[in-house]
């Protein structure tokens, strides 16, 4: 495939900040790679294949212990994957998984390594993306201690609802785009549990399930609750 | 007092510092010593910089509404020295508090310092890498064991991560002495020190390990990983 133009580059916010000449390297160097619905991008504990953007599709970054899985985030278009390798020169610390028909940026592991240490502002983008990620984290390990599995139903509604909730007369409406076992990965749970908290949510009147769609008829209970 | 070449070389983040570069460190790093149980920072705080641990242990948590609290990580000079690297670039506020739980000597670098010297010397920004690479795979690892594990697996994992760093071999089996009481112990694994005290009997009456206070003798730690 075709390596990308500049102004794309320009236009993913994790590249925004690079300058024309970094850019025109940066672009020197990117692929882009098509990956089928479920195809495993890299696994964790392998070492680094390479720096990997978003360019269009849905991404999910997997840990698995045994025969069990979490689903630590969905990442989308822009943004970039596993960063850590280029920080430590360790394997890479999650799995990533094509959700649909995916393509990525890619850039070979040495290439990357080398521009991201030889273009300060690159290398201050990577620093500030895994600090944000390493935020996120702080907050999920206490959210899985305090919270029980209806608080962070209400919690993952929530998120869901900022990022993607289209507002109707009765409430705010989410498509269904997650499967019920990957929405009880996102909460770290096991499906039959996660279930059981968002039909009593329903039988409380905070949501409506419907076949393609959940709809949040009291953002504010759900806010509460969470 | 200013800070020695060979004092900051005894942090491991440090060891592979040029010189010079350690000079630089020296003329901005400031020692500053807590009691026990003082708070060195809280939750909410602006990132006022970093923080390297090099006598004691100063531990990270947070605290719910409830005021339960959750311990995050324990930081030593040999392990997670560093605090203060999550809030250093955004500038944002410290998202947990940490405590003093021995009495501690604290080595503190201003956050606009750290940032100029990160900008200019490789040595500092790498630095910098590491300790977020470090944090982030230690919490991936830990909200893995919150979201996939129960209590006891997780307990089995830090029995074992305890034994790698001070574990003697003897005749009976591995030996070790917990430096932390079973209610850090808890907060450490997000449980109860109930839970805690039931895993413990769960785990002698497998007759995988002999636990006395907080002396424990790992019997087999091939069943003990078989357990997890």
């Amino acid at each position: 495939m075709r390596s990308p133009t500049t102004k794309e580059l320009k236009s993913i916010p994790f590249l925004a900040h690079l300058r024309a000449t970094e850019l025109e390297t940066l672009a020197r160097a990117i692929e882009t790679r098509a990956f089928a619905n479920r195809q495993i991008i890299f696994r964790e504990g392998s070492p680094c294949s390479g720096l990997y953007i978003v360019k269009v599709g849905q991404v999910k970054l997997i840990q698995t212990r045994k025969d069990k899985e979490q689903l630590l985030a969905i990442v989308r278009a822009g943004d970039p994957l596993d960063l850590i390798p280029f920080l430590d020169s360790g394997p890479h610390s999650f799995s990533a998984q094509a959700r649909g028909a995916v393509t990525l940026y890619f850039i070979p592991p040495e290439t990357a390594r080398d521009l991201i240490w030889g273009t300060p502002a690159l290398l201050s983008v990577v620093l500030n993306t895994v600090g944000a990620r390493l935020r996120t984290l702080a907050t999920l390990a206490s959210d899985l201690v305090f919270k029980d599995v209806t608080a962070r139903v209400c919690k993952i509604l929530l998120e869901q609802a900022q990022a993607e909730g289209m507002p109707r007369r009765d409430g705010i409406c989410l498509k269904r785009t997650l499967s019920r076992q990957e929405f009880a990965s996102l909460i770290g749970t096991a499906r039959e549990v996660a279930w059981r908290s968002l039909k009593k949510l329903e039988e409380e009147g905070v949501v409506r399930i419907e076949r393609n769609q959940i709809t949040l008829l009291d953002v504010e209970r759900l806010a509460a609750m969470a | 007092m200013p800070v020695s070449a060979e004092d900051l070389r005894s942090i491991f983040l440090f060891a592979q510092f040029e010189d010079s570069e350690l000079d630089l460190v020296r003329e901005i790093i400031t020692t500053r010593d807590y009691p026990a149980g003082a708070l060195v920072f809280s939750q909410d705080d602006r990132s006022p910089g970093l923080w390297f641990v090099r006598r004691g242990r100063v531990r990270l948590y947070r605290v719910a509404p409830s005021g339960r609290e959750f311990t995050l990580c324990i930081a030593r000079l040999y392990k997670l020295p560093c605090l203060g690297a999550c809030p250093l670039f955004d500038g944002e506020r410290c998202p947990a508090n940490a405590q003093a739980l021995d009495d501690v000597t604290i080595y503190f670098i201003a956050r606009q310092r750290a940032l100029e010297i990160a900008a200019q010397y490789e040595g500092m920004a790498r630095l910098l890498a590491r300790v977020l690479a470090n944090h982030s795979r230690y919490l991936m690892r830990l909200t893995s064991g919150l979201a996939l594990h129960c209590s006891t697996p997780r307990l089995i994992d830090l029995l074992l991560t305890y034994a790698q760093e001070r574990g003697r071999a003897t005749e009976r089996g591995i030996e070790l002495d917990l430096d932390v009481s079973q209610n850090l112990l808890a907060s450490l694994l997000g449980t109860t020190p109930q839970m805690i005290a039931q895993d413990f009997a769960r785990l002698e009456r497998a007759q995988v390990l002999d636990a006395r206070g907080k002396h424990i003798v790992i019997l087999s730690i091939a069943r003990l990983k078989r357990m997890i």
